[in-house]
């Protein structure tokens, strides 16, 4: 079997297990994409709902491996990928909107939220960090950068006229160019666009995100959303590290430096390795910090007011008051768009734009 | 400083904000020349429409305890003297929240046992800014 099968196998395994995890990672105010009052997670209901959800993603799971079994899909790696990846991801899917209608119909049969007091809680600024410095973790990745541009300037001058660009999966060559400048500006050029647009998404971390601050729980939701945003600035910094590594490995098998041989063994590792950190980074921290210890018994009368008419199907934010366009996701960790927002759309128009745009010309 | 927004409350949304910068500002939890944040990012961490957070901010700019800034939301003003129209006007309001404690049986006892409580919390304000405390 070669790597890069072992590698979809391996996404695949992160993929169920990060699924299976993701109950425990939401914040303490979401139970399957549905708001609650915290202290309405020990409800007997839930935890019906999460043996069923863990039941209908092993049944997906099995399903999965019976498909790919019968159909020897996962032979060719690139449809394969597709295809055990998209049907695990519908499954999936289906699986949580399942989870979904039932707290929610539950929630509002028994009036969960009946005199409470809903609240809204901000501390702005509180989890604002300092930008300049959390570049320094983007150091490594602009070193290995660097230390590429060095190595394919010194390298150039003995570099064949024709040069190996492509390979196969077993590492043999099987596409060629002329030797040029560009063989060497390309990869450091990927590079440094990696680390840019982990630069991007850094900036928008720290000054376009919204905590999802409990206030239930004011003093713990706030140091908990702090470093939840910490966490997600060095996940992001890993990620970009290791396309720099790959990217750098492939460069230095163009340029003969190293065998291509070694390629399809080293690169889906180093990617593993990265996801397999970020996956660790991820499960100790929790969407909005919720793994992470409590620092305060502080508790209030307020609750985390019901928001659940913003959210259609308990996935997609709908609310045109509000002017944030990055929100919380409900199920998973990271962010997610306010589609009420023109801009969202302007933006999602020019993307799909610049994705189709090598077709177009083309045409 | 922190906000919290009580969406049972019979108070306006704009009115809950107004009411808590007075307070923040009586606990000395902000103080003379400390900015509040700015209109946009008060009403994206609330969730709340701008118009919200502007109808708040310019109650309190009308009422003097900041200054509006278009690029740092608000300043706070140095209030070491209390204008005479606010004491009479403030005289008023307080003449009616008592008349309502008389009104529904409390004892002057009792009425001057909540109000030195609620003194004693605003008190520490000099205490705060003598340790240097602030939010921001």
């Amino acid at each position: 079997m070669n790597y890069e099968v072992i590698s979809l196998w391996g996404i695949w395994i992160f993929l169920l297990l990060g699924y299976g995890m993701m109950p425990f990672l939401t914040q303490k105010t979401i139970a399957f994409g549905v708001r609650i009052p915290s202290d309405m997670r020990q409800h007997p209901f839930l935890s019906l709902v999460l043996r069923r959800y863990w039941l209908g993603e092993g049944l997906a799971a099995i399903l999965v491996l019976l498909i790919v079994h019968f159909s020897h899909l996962v032979r060719s790696p690139a449809s394969g990928s597709a295809i055990l990846l998209g049907l695990t991801l519908i499954l999936l899917a289906l699986n949580y909107v399942l989870a979904f209608l039932a707290v929610h119909a539950r929630k509002v049969k028994e009036g969960w939220y009946e005199n409470r007091h809903q609240a809204s809680l901000a501390v702005p600024g509180a989890t604002k960090l300092n930008p300049w410095l959390w570049l320094w973790w983007e150091i490594p990745a602009w070193a290995l950068a660097m230390g590429l541009f060095v190595a394919g300037v010194l390298r150039y001058p003995y570099l064949p006229r024709r040069i190996p660009v492509h390979f196969n999966s077993q590492g043999v060559a099987n596409g060629w160019m002329n030797k040029n400048i560009f063989v060497v500006i390309f990869p450091v050029g990927v590079s440094v666009s990696a680390i840019l647009l982990a630069t991007g998404i850094l900036w928008l971390v720290v000054f376009k995100t919204r905590p999802d601050l409990d206030p239930s729980e004011p003093q713990n939701s706030t140091t908990r959303s702090q470093i939840f945003h910490r966490r997600m600035i060095i996940s992001l910094d890993i990620l970009a590290l290791a396309s720099v590594f790959t990217t750098s490995l492939a460069a230095l098998s163009t340029w003969g430096i190293i065998s291509p041989s070694a390629l399809p063994k080293i690169i889906p590792v180093a990617m593993l390795i990265a996801l397999a950190a970020i996956f660790a980074i991820t499960m100790k921290t929790g969407q909005e910090g919720r793994r992470v210890r409590p620092v305060s018994s502080e508790k209030t009368d307020s609750v985390h007011y019901d928001d659940d008419r913003f959210w259609k199907g308990g996935m997609v934010y709908y609310n045109p008051n509000d002017p944030k366009i990055l929100v919380d996701k409900r199920f998973g960790v990271g962010w997610t768009l306010n589609f009420a927002r023109p801009s969202v759309w302007v933006g999602l128009v020019v993307l799909i734009l610049i994705a189709l745009f090598p077709t177009i010309w083309h045409l | 400083m922190m906000f919290l927004i009580k969406w049972d409350s019979e108070q306006p949304l704009y009115l809950q904000i107004r009411n808590q910068v007075v307070e923040a500002l009586a606990r000395g939890d902000i103080r003379p020349g400390d900015s509040l944040p700015s209109i946009r990012t008060l009403a994206e961490e609330l969730a709340i429409n701008l118009h919200t957070v502007h109808k708040a901010y310019q109650l309190l700019d009308q009422e003097g305890y900041i200054r509006l800034s278009r690029r740092n939301g608000g300043i706070v003003r140095d209030l070491a003297h209390p204008a005479q129209d606010f004491v009479e006007g403030w005289r008023d309001r307080l003449s009616t929240v008592l008349s309502e404690a008389f009104a529904q049986g409390m004892t002057s006892p009792e009425i001057l046992q909540h109000c030195q409580q609620v003194t004693q919390e605003f008190s520490n304000k000099t205490h705060h800014q003598d340790e240097g405390e602030g939010v921001f």
